[in-house]
């Protein structure tokens, strides 16, 4: 056999159990060239002359050639290897691309860490006040300040978010402009009913003025007010004072009395004087009722009853008439 | 101690039970605050918005007509909360020079300081890589990879089929790898 049949044939040369009657022959051929012997070789898959970065290079030549990398048909198989759910040969396809790609490899190994990674951030604890803040928010330990806060606050955001609260705003806003500078056909203060109105400057200086007009006008009712009710109780209320102090005097002449006659009293009982006994508890008797006549406020005398004595102090001072009382009380 | 169930502390809580409450609300609030963070990436607007959120639940423990889904009804609950918050936040002019993603410190556990800080840095890490994510697959993340929702929770609460959550699922976790092989590799050349 020669060279040019052998490579020719070499197809049939290259399965061993091949059962070719000039096999025997090709094979002598090959073991006597070594042209044809290293074909054989080559083809038998049994040398390779590529280096590993050689191949890798013709890999991806071949490949942008042709379908392009294989990276992105990689990728969407390899969460699946990396979770250990894909299929034997996904997982075996997987393997031989990350061999000779650095990237995907690289991919696979971030992934792979990733997974622990993400399930540690399923829970942050916040810090330790977090639990009491949430707890005042939600099962009312709030202040009753804060309650209040935020119920209006919870209110004022459901009336805003009416639909009719932008008309009804504008409907408020323009009537408190009419009221505070009325609209343009009302008479205005100094020109009188049934003249027309002025500028809203002039409008703010009239409003000035009745403000002005209505706080002196308060001020005197207040005044009046006072003198008919404050006076009043003011003089009644020193009139009981002068009444407590009137009845305490007396009160302590009577104790008086009674305990500067209770002496002679008793020593005329003693000595059998019972007239002398009588003469005295009559004489005290009568200085007690002498000192309660005198009174002018004692009890049981009526409002419209007259005093027994001349009332000289009526409508005078009631300090002038508390110095009268006294001066009779020191008069034998 | 055996801790009561999340069914019973349901049903105490519905009758007034304060204590109850406070133990629903110690429960979960890791989580809840989790998911707000997730969401609006400010410590302080999370707590406020966690706050908001269980205060929801508080005015709606009766809608949750079936205890045993509870989990995924809170957590759409969260949610549809947090995506209030973003839309009034969006509506809020940020005042100037304070930072978008501005990060604080996030508690971690581990007893050495320097695993605790290596793992705070590392969730710091993911944190800025989920930002930069969609929305959906922000969501997607969120629900699916950090609170286990089931790919039918997701859906439902999504309202997407379920074929569809699952393509996301896998594009959002490819996604979210990139982004953060993107942010670390900055990190690896500072040797942080």
């Amino acid at each position: 056999m020669d060279c040019r049949t052998f490579e020719r044939e070499l197809d049939r040369w290259v399965d061993p159990d091949a059962g070719d009657p000039r096999r025997e022959a090709a094979l002598r051929h090959a073991a006597g060239c070594p042209r044809c012997g290293e074909l054989l070789a080559f083809a038998r898959g049994e040398r390779d002359l590529l280096g590993p970065d050689e191949a890798e290079t013709l890999t991806r030549s071949i490949l942008e050639a042709t379908t392009g990398s294989a990276c992105p048909a990689i990728e969407e198989r390899l969460c699946d290897v990396v979770d250990g759910s894909a299929g034997a040969e996904d997982a075996a396809l997987v393997a031989i691309h990350l061999r000779d790609c650095a990237a995907c490899r690289g991919l696979a190994a971030t992934l792979a860490a990733l997974g622990e990674d993400l399930s540690g951030l399923q829970e942050i604890e916040p810090d330790p006040r977090f639990v009491g803040d949430v707890l005042d928010a939600t099962t009312g330990r709030r202040s009753v300040s804060r309650r209040i806060a935020a119920a209006a606050s919870a209110w004022w955001g459901r009336q805003i978010r009416r639909p009719r609260f932008a008309v009804e705003a504008a409907y408020a806003l323009a009537t408190l402009f009419a009221l505070l500078f009325g609209p343009p056909s009302l008479p205005s203060l100094e020109t009188g009913p049934g003249e027309a109105g002025t500028s809203p400057i002039g409008s703010i200086e009239r409003l000035i003025a009745v403000r002005e007009i209505e706080s002196s006008a308060v001020g005197s009712t207040a005044e009046a007010v006072w003198e008919a009710t404050a006076v009043p109780a003011a003089r009644g209320a020193q009139r009981v004072s002068s009444w407590g102090i009137e009845q305490s005097r007396t009160v302590g002449e009577t104790i008086e009395v009674v305990r500067g006659s209770a002496g002679p009293i008793a020593g005329a009982v003693w000595r059998g004087d019972l007239f002398a006994a009588w003469n005295e508890m009559e004489a005290a008797g009568e200085s007690i009722a002498e000192r309660w006549r005198s009174n002018p406020d004692r009890p049981g005398v009526g409002r419209d009853e007259k005093p027994t004595e001349p009332r000289s102090d009526r409508g005078r001072n009631d300090d002038d008439a508390i110095e009268d009382r006294s001066q009779r009380r020191r008069q034998p | 101690m055996r801790m009561m169930e999340t069914k019973t502390l349901l049903e105490r809580c519905r009758r007034g039970d304060e204590a109850a409450w406070e133990a629903l609300v110690r429960r979960f609030q890791g989580r809840i605050y989790g998911i707000a963070y997730c969401y609006v990436g400010n410590p302080e607007e999370a707590r406020d918005l966690a706050q908001d959120i269980f205060v929801r639940l508080y005015d709606r423990l009766d809608a949750c007509t079936n205890d045993e889904t509870f989990v995924p009804w809170l957590i759409r609950l969260a949610r549809n909360a947090c995506i209030d918050r973003i839309r009034r936040m969006r509506a809020r002019p940020r005042p100037a020079g304070v930072p978008v993603d501005e990060m604080f410190d996030l508690p971690a556990p581990g007893p050495d300081p320097e695993d605790q800080r290596r793992i705070t840095a590392r969730r710091e890490l993911i944190h800025r890589a989920l930002r930069r994510l969609s929305a959906i697959s922000r969501e997607i993340i969120l629900l699916r990879e950090i609170q286990g929702l089931s790919l039918e929770e997701i859906a439902g609460t999504l309202e997407i089929p379920i074929g569809t959550v699952k393509s996301r699922t896998n594009r959002a976790r490819i996604e979210l790898a990139r982004e953060v092989t993107a942010l670390a590799r900055p990190e690896e050349k500072e040797g942080v």
